[in-house]
């Protein structure tokens, strides 16, 4: 079968199989991202771009390595490997270094890591691992449900104890999105959104006015020290005073005057957006909804099950990130701290992006090997 | 399949499901980008012209807030250094887009201003660019005005009203209460007011001496400005603090007739209190306008006074020493009467005074009295009254340079008067010691002779002869001499604490009270007549030394020497005599005599302090 020619690929194969376009399209986003930094930091190339420009180069290695490795022995070790995220989460009120009041990273030979990040992708790892399992199985509500939302919400709850909000809704979103694409009837969805969108008000009906600003401050602890709206009123003031064509590069005065704040992390689509103005914003989002669009077709061309819902689940991640980040500082969403991939300055973010993008694209060079159910070939 | 199967999963066929589910998405993304996108269209496009003038409008800028600089008063509560309202016009960096094309359009106002582009540009660069930078300076009113009406025209440059220090007393203060200029370029670095672009520091007198309480603290305001900087509204201030007032204890009516009283004369004039050692004056003449300061002084301007030979930027008062010549007589006789001289012992004055020298041929060394024929017999009154050059040579002599320093250091020669004038000078009170260390030779005998005179190595100012006397004629009370007017419970009075024996002072006294008011005293001429208001010493010191071919063939008179080779001036009095209040220390630089320029002066100073009572108008400006 021709599927037995495909496991056999040696490595210049597969090199040749990669999809160059996404690999383009993503290097357009860091190239954007190295211009975005020398603006924010006013010119000076030592300090955020020097070190964007670092990390991208450790995140395209990583990039190479993921997508080269036989995706049998990926899923041959996806439980480990998520376990092992696990346990970083879990040791990290012990060994974990503090910023700002939370306890997201630790230290990896040298390298501040957030494994918070690369949670998001080894869940759903696990999570299409064990539905590709039980694939031939009996449907019943433990083994469809129970199970692999006991699994997911570990991950959610250790994030979200750290406290880092922000990602574990994503974390959340990513593992719903799996729940999605595996087929889970549309009732689970339109009552669980029922249920909270309509507890929610209740809910924060009892709240007093001290604790809904505790909800406020565990959404968003290390910012916002002065007042609520005040980031998010500055960001949308620097985005519409952009206009049409913006104010031109490195000329965004609300950002150069320091009312912009983060603006090298989370806000820094808004120092786009206010110096390159609404075309440029436009372009910057078709460039993101191109790459979601070909990975998504990318992901399709896959054999397995275990493929398909891996190069998906990526692709959700990294769409969930992009709409809550813009939204987030265009006003639609609440402030949570969430990066723009390959445009804000952030290490591990940078290395998990990358981390997923070789996920999927492993299963795009490997579209034709058969996976069997235990992992073995 | 199931039931259950239905119920949890949808029915199709997988890879179908996985297909559409996945469409789903892709549709739910696309539209939920595209939501992003109307949200972007809505901030950047529809709302763009609102977000632009809140982005202008939320600018926020910091200035700075000059602190109005401490007032100095008289010791009547007078005003003698105010600040007045000064009208300017300044660019601030961050407020325009380019600096030049600013100025050019701010010289279009004012075409016949002067604009130094190069030093404005050069300023802006070196400093924050919130900070004002004056274009220009001291505008009168009609500028000022002109430039409000126009300047909305121009990006960055604004109005502003300031402070200008303002001296009342013009010249007659001008050395002692000093002035202020912009800071010099070493002290921007010091100086908590640098970032003022009106920063001043005292450079002269209380100015200079009381600079950093006179100063006070810069404040500062984060304000909101508009697209073009003007100020819309104050977020948060913190007030400047004004400097300490200081009330001096000058007296402005005394100085000012003093300053008068020297017309133009180069010299100086200190008045003292002999019971509380205030000084009510310090004069300095001829002087400047310090006002002249306030604006940039003209290059011309500043060389002239620079190069006058009359010095009139020094306070001669403090800062220029004189040999004292016959003015330390009465210390000198003091220190006879403590080392044990009997005042009647009479010795012969043939008008001149021998003493061995090797080193010359005739074997003997030559020391003349001021009066060619001498004056016969004297004693220690006599001596002071007619200033017998011969007696105190003889006197000198035997007590030795030793205890004439060491009586004159009591009486506080030699070393500051005040502690915080920096540009005091001490003078200089010889003796063995400090001539071997300084000079590197043992003392001669001849050097105590010119000593005892006031001549040679000796130097006092002014001010120190003041203060001398006064601690002589106010029964030998030590006085802390002071220009700072203190309240009744600051006067610290050593009342108790006696430098010298009354009993000598006495004698003493009589012996100035005669060289003023008995015929023949050296300063008879100048009595206030009918009365016997004060008493002194005349004084007239030679700054060229006299060869004996001139002595042979006569002395050159003053008046045919060039003005540098003429003898100072000086005479030292206190009233009134029954009671004394004040001491009076007048130098006529190359004036000639002591008797000729220095005691007319003196007493019509004398005659100004008593009849005007000044004393009873002393008000303490802190008591109220």
């Amino acid at each position: 079968m021709y599927s037995e020619n495909s496991i056999e690929k040696n490595i210049f194969v597969k090199l040749l199989s990669i999809n160059y376009v996404l690999l383009i399209l993503i290097i357009v986003l860091f190239t954007i991202g190295i211009f975005a930094l020398f603006s924010a930091s006013n010119g000076d190339f030592s300090s955020w771009p020097m070190k964007h420009f670092q990390r991208f180069i450790m995140s395209i290695i990583l990039f190479f390595f993921v997508a080269l490795i036989d995706i049998r022995i990926i899923f041959k070790f996806a439980y480990l490997i998520f376990f092992l995220s696990i346990l970083s989460l879990v040791i990290i009120p012990f060994v974990g270094v503090e910023s700002n009041g939370a306890t997201r990273w630790i230290n990896i030979l040298g390298l501040s890591i957030q494994p918070s990040e690369f949670v998001k992708y080894t869940l759903i790892l696990a999570l299409a691992k064990y539905f590709h399992s039980i694939h031939n199985e009996d449907h019943t509500f433990l083994n469809r449900l129970i199970i692999p939302g006991a699994i997911s919400i570990i991950p959610v709850l250790l994030v979200a104890s750290q406290p880092d909000l922000g990602t574990a809704l994503i974390i959340l979103l990513g593992a719903i999105s799996i729940f999605w694409i595996v087929g889970l009837s549309y009732k689970f969805f339109v009552a669980g959104g029922i249920i909270v969108i309509t507890s929610l008000p209740i809910f924060w009906q009892f709240l007093k006015g001290y604790q809904k600003e505790r909800v406020f401050t565990f959404f968003n602890p290390e910012r916002d020290p002065l007042g609520n709206g005040y980031h998010i009123l500055q960001s949308k003031i620097a985005l519409g005073s952009g206009g049409i064509f913006g104010k031109g590069y490195m000329e965004g005065t609300q950002s150069h005057l320091n009312f912009l704040p983060e603006m090298q992390t989370d806000f820094i689509f808004t120092m786009f957006g206010e110096e390159f103005g609404f075309l440029g914003s436009l372009v910057l989002i078709l460039v993101y909804a191109s790459i979601i669009g070909l990975s998504i077709s990318l992901a399709l061309t896959c054999r397995s099950l275990f493929s398909k819902y891996l190069a998906l689940g990526v692709c959700t991640v990294f769409f969930i990130y992009i709409f809550v980040n813009i939204g987030m500082v265009t006003g639609l969403l609440p402030v949570v701290g969430v990066p723009l991939p390959f445009i804000s300055y952030g290490g591990s973010s940078m290395l998990a992006v990358m981390f997923g993008f070789g996920l999927l694209m492993n299963c795009y060079i490997h579209q034709n090997t058969i996976l069997q159910k235990g992992g073995n070939i | 399949m199931k039931k259950s199967d239905n119920f949890i999963f949808e029915n199709y066929e997988t890879d179908n499901l996985i297909n559409r589910r996945a469409a789903i998405i892709t549709i739910a993304q696309g539209g939920l980008f595209s939501l992003l996108a109307g949200r972007l269209a809505y901030l950047q496009i529809a709302n763009r012209d609102n977000y632009k003038i809140l982005s202008d409008k939320n600018r926020i800028t910091h200035r700075l807030l000059e602190p109005k600089r401490g007032i100095i008063y008289d010791a009547q509560g007078k005003p003698l250094a105010i600040n007045m309202e000064r009208y300017e016009a300044v660019i601030i960096k961050e407020e325009t887009k380019d600096v030049f094309k600013s100025l050019s359009a701010f010289q279009k106002i004012l075409p016949e201003s002067n604009i130094d582009y190069d030093q404005i540009i050069d300023e802006i660069n070196n400093r924050k660019k919130f900070v004002p930078v004056k274009i220009i300076d001291d505008l009168s009113w009609q500028e000022f005005s002109k430039i409000n009406a126009n300047i909305h025209k121009i990006d960055g440059i604004f109005p502003q009203i300031g402070f200008k220090r303002y001296y009342t007393g013009g010249p007659s203060h001008a050395h002692i209460v000093g002035y202020v200029t912009n800071l010099d370029k070493d002290e921007k670095y010091l100086s908590p007011l640098s970032d003022l672009n009106n920063a001043k520091s005292g450079k002269l007198g209380i100015e200079k001496a009381k600079d950093v309480s006179l100063r006070g603290h810069i404040g500062n305001k984060n304000i909101e400005v508009n697209a073009s900087g003007r100020e819309i509204r104050e977020l948060d201030r913190i007030d400047s603090l004004p400097g300490e007032n200081i009330q001096l204890t000058i007296d402005k009516e005394i100085q000012e007739y003093c300053y008068e009283r020297l017309n133009g004369l180069s010299g100086c004039i200190a008045v003292t209190n002999v019971n509380s050692g205030e000084f009510n004056a310090l004069v300095s003449s001829p002087a400047y306008d310090p006002n002249l300061f306030g604006k940039s002084i003209s290059q011309s301007t500043w060389n002239s006074l620079l190069t006058n030979k009359y010095k009139p930027l020094i306070n001669k008062a403090i800062s220029n020493h004189y040999p004292p010549g016959s003015t330390i007589k009465p210390f000198v006789a003091l220190a006879a009467l403590e080392y044990g001289i009997d005042p009647n012992q009479e010795v012969f004055c043939d008008g001149k005074h021998l003493i061995e020298d090797s080193s010359v041929e005739s074997g003997y060394k030559t020391f003349h009295c001021w009066k060619k024929g001498g004056h016969g017999l004297v004693n220690l009154t006599d001596a002071i009254k007619v200033s017998c050059d011969v007696y105190f040579y003889q006197i000198s002599r035997r007590i030795g340079i030793n205890k004439i320093a060491e009586v004159c250091r009591r009486f506080g020669l030699g070393k500051n008067t005040f502690e915080c004038l920096k540009e005091e000078t001490n003078g200089l009170v010889p003796d063995k010691s400090w001539k071997l260390s300084n000079l590197g030779s043992p003392w001669m005998v001849g050097e105590t002779l010119s000593a005892g005179i006031g001549q040679g190595y000796f130097l006092a100012t002014s001010a120190q002869l003041s203060l001398a006397l006064a601690q002589l004629t106010n029964g030998g009370k030590k006085l802390s001499p002071s220009i700072f007017y203190k309240n009744l419970s600051q006067k610290n009075e050593h009342l108790d604490s006696k430098i010298a024996d009354p009993k000598y002072l006495k004698i003493i006294k009589r012996g100035l009270d005669e060289a003023t008011n008995d015929p023949g005293g050296t300063s008879y001429y100048s009595r206030i007549r009918g009365k016997h208001e004060f008493g002194g010493k005349t004084g007239t010191s030679q700054v060229r030394v006299i060869s004996s071919e001139e002595r042979e063939e006569g002395l050159i008179k003053n008046e045919d020497l060039p003005w540098e080779k003429r003898d100072h001036g000086l005479f030292i009095g206190y009233g009134p005599i029954s009671k004394p209040q004040y001491t009076v220390s007048v130098i006529v630089e190359h004036g000639g005599s002591g008797s000729g320029t220095a005691a007319p002066i003196a007493s019509d100073v004398f005659k100004f302090l008593f009849d005007n009572k000044l004393d009873l108008k002393r008000k303490n400006i802190f008591d109220v």
